[in-house]
């Protein structure tokens, strides 16, 4: 190819580009900037003041509640990101190993409640979880509990209700890694002698590793800027970060301080990314 | 292992006894048969090849003998005793596909040590087995490195080394060559030779390449359609092939529909020549396999010979190729040594000499 034509190429790809990249620009970078400034003002009654401080940041560190807050936050997020690696491994691995013919449905039914709006779903393990919910009803109709268990409107129903909405994209991102794996390889592991327990752990779980790390950072991340979930389920005993960067800055216009908070969660979410670039380089064995 | 086992002889005491014997085994995927009642007995120490077709049941067999795939009926003895409700890791065999079976994940000797390891070996004797197996397979500078780190050829030596390294009463190999180039292909054939040789193993080895098989084999199953066709040594193959399609498959060859008249001591050809030849042959309508070593060309008009036209003259390395015309319309080839002779021209007329005592039969009619 000439030098001219590759000249012109070029000026058609960055023209097609073009549009896209002001979006980027327009939409992402520019409010990035400027909550970045926000960040670092002072306000009084909603009206952001002249100068700049640090005193937002200092008082996440001072102030117990945002620093319990955080706690709170990063251990639902974990105890979530752990329940989806569990609970969505065996049904990554039932979908790997169904017939190529069967995967397609599979996979649909797993991603099928992604087409619910979170906040219908939530409501229904609110119908599930709640007081006079059905797991309540039932165990009482059994005779099994006198008082309703507290299982919404606490902890625990944040935990279940983030497992169920984020357990799809742990599961999808599982089984893409599984599907992966050559089967001569299972194979393999099994002629030399070695059972289904040890082949599971010394060959799948290895190679299934991108599929996990991958899944845990998705669900983690998506976790920690969970708001519907924590807002529903969680109620106002769980202090959520989502929440109360929600409360800040719509209910006490104090901007600053949002800013500051969603300046945290952002920081997380660009480490956690570099995070899983390092780890998934430990396990790219083909490259 | 011991290394220096002694090149088991066919007849040897060894050979006679039989190592993995397939019985009457049937295997249906839907509609296609992929194993038609196939019976097998491999002797211990042989070289044993399953040659035929794309999707004539090679691989299903060996997989059925592994333990990976289930048998319709019939059954699988190894030293025998029958496995055949035995899983893969009871058999003690060992695999080595066609390509990516080495684990990415593991180095080279962590791949070779895999199996003794589940076996629960000592550190010392794993050691000790790694070592061994990276000098039979001649790589032992590569302990460390990651299976991507290895060429095709590399690979397979290691796919090779970790399939001995466990000792196996069988090593199966499905073609393990197929995805490599023709020159490297042909080293690792003078190799797989060699560590046969050395190890002692039992090998049962798949290909669709009738060279390697004839080069490679103690015997040689010819296969078609998940039947055996004809389970013999390379010789015979090549030079008694039991039926049109052995005969066929195996190497470059014309075959013949004609007539012993054993009268006259020689074969009448359809659509006219007569070549004299002796054969030991009971009934008239036989099938002649001609290969081109067994025909002879001379000039024309000197006596006896089938008269034919010449089509084509090729010198290849050290060889020349004539393919000649009968009048019958059958297209016959003789191999010769050396540069063509000036005696045979394009479109010129030649006399055919058939080779007699070399030149094989069929016992069949025309097809
Ligand atoms: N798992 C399977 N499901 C359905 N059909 C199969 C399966 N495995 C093999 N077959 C069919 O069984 C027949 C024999 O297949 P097999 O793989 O044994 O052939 P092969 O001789 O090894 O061929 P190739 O030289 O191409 O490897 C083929 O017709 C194939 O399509
Ligand atoms: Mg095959």
């Amino acid at each position: 190819m000439s030098r001219a034509t590759e000249g012109k190429r070029n000026w058609a790809v960055w023209a097609l580009l073009g549009p896209g990249l002001a979006f980027i620009a327009l939409l992402l970078i520019v409010p990035v900037i400027d909550m970045t400034l926000i960040s670092f003002r002072s306000e009084s009654f909603g009206q952001i003041l002249p100068g700049f401080t640090l005193a937002n940041y200092t008082s996440l560190v001072r102030d117990g509640t945002y620093v319990q807050i955080f706690l709170q936050t990063f251990l639902a997020a974990a105890l979530v990101t752990v329940l989806c690696i569990l609970l969505g491994f065996p049904v990554a691995s039932l979908i790997a190993d169904a017939p190529a013919k069967w995967r397609g449905l599979l996979y649909f039914l797993v991603a099928a409640p992604l087409l619910v709006n979170t906040v219908v779903r939530t409501y229904g393990w609110l119908l599930i979880l709640g007081r006079k919910g059905l797991v309540n009803e039932t165990l009482a109709w059994a005779g099994l509990i006198e008082q309703p268990l507290a299982l919404s409107g606490n902890y625990v129903g944040l935990i279940i209700g983030g497992t169920q909405v984020f357990l799809p994209f742990m599961i999808l991102s599982i089984a893409s890694s599984l599907v992966a794996i050559d089967r001569r390889l299972i194979e393999s592991s099994a002629i030399l002698g070695a059972g289904p327990v040890r082949t599971f752990i010394n060959v799948t779980l290895p190679l299934a590793m991108p599929g996990v790390i991958a899944g845990s950072v998705l669900v983690f991340s998506l976790m920690l800027g969970a708001f519907v979930t924590p807002l529903i389920l969680g109620g106002t005993a769980v202090k959520y970060l989502s929440v109360a960067i929600f409360t800040d800055a719509l209910v006490l216009f104090n901007l600053p301080r949002a800013t500051a908070l969603a300046m945290v969660l952002l920081l997380v979410a660009l480490l956690l990314y570099a995070l899983q670039k390092r780890l998934l380089r430990r396990f790219e064995y083909y490259a | 292992m011991s290394l220096s086992a002694a090149k088991s002889q066919p007849g040897s005491a060894r050979m006679d006894k039989i190592k993995v014997s397939a019985r009457n085994i049937v295997k249906r995927f839907g509609a296609t048969i992929a194993a038609a009642d196939i019976s097998l007995d491999i002797r211990d120490g042989e070289f044993l090849t399953l040659l035929g077709e794309s999707g004539c049941g090679k691989t299903t067999l060996m997989r059925i003998i592994a333990g990976l795939e289930a048998v319709d009926s019939g059954a699988i003895l190894i030293d025998g005793r029958d496995v055949t409700a035995l899983s893969p890791r009871e058999r003690n065999l060992g695999m080595v596909f066609q390509q990516y079976s080495l684990f990415p994940h593991m180095s080279v000797a962590e791949n070779i040590a895999y199996g003794l390891r589940v076996k629960h070996k000592g550190e010392a004797e794993i050691s000790k087995t790694v070592d061994e197996m990276l000098e039979l397979v001649r790589l032992p500078d590569l302990r460390e490195r990651r299976p991507a780190q290895l060429s095709g050829g590399q690979q397979q030596r290691i796919a090779l080394a970790r399939a001995l390294a466990t000792r196996p009463s069988l090593l199966m190999l499905d073609e393990p060559l197929g995805a490599l180039d023709l020159k490297l292909r042909r080293q690792l054939q003078a190799e797989l030779k060699r560590i046969h040789r050395e190890s002692g193993t039992t090998f049962l080895f798949v290909t669709h390449d009738q060279d390697e098989a004839l080069f490679l084999s103690d015997r040689v199953a010819v296969m078609r359609a998940g039947q055996i066709e004809q389970l013999d040594d390379p010789t015979r193959i090549y030079c008694n092939p039991a039926n049109r399609f052995v005969a066929d498959f195996v190497g470059d060859v014309t075959l013949l529909d004609c007539e012993y008249d054993a009268m006259r001591g020689g074969i009448a050809l359809e659509g006219g020549g007569f070549a004299p030849m002796t054969l030991d042959v009971d009934r008239r309508c036989i099938t002649l396999v001609v290969r081109p070593e067994n025909v002879r060309l001379a000039p024309a008009g000197g006596g006896e010979g089938l008269a034919c036209k010449v089509e084509d003259v090729a010198y290849q390395a050290g060889t020349t190729l004539c393919t000649v015309r009968l009048p019958s319309g059958a297209v016959l080839k003789s191999r010769g040594l050396g540069a063509p002779s000036p005696d045979f021209v394009l479109g010129g007329e030649a006399l055919a000499h058939l080779d007699d005592c070399r030149v094989a039969f069929i016992r069949e009619g025309p097809a």
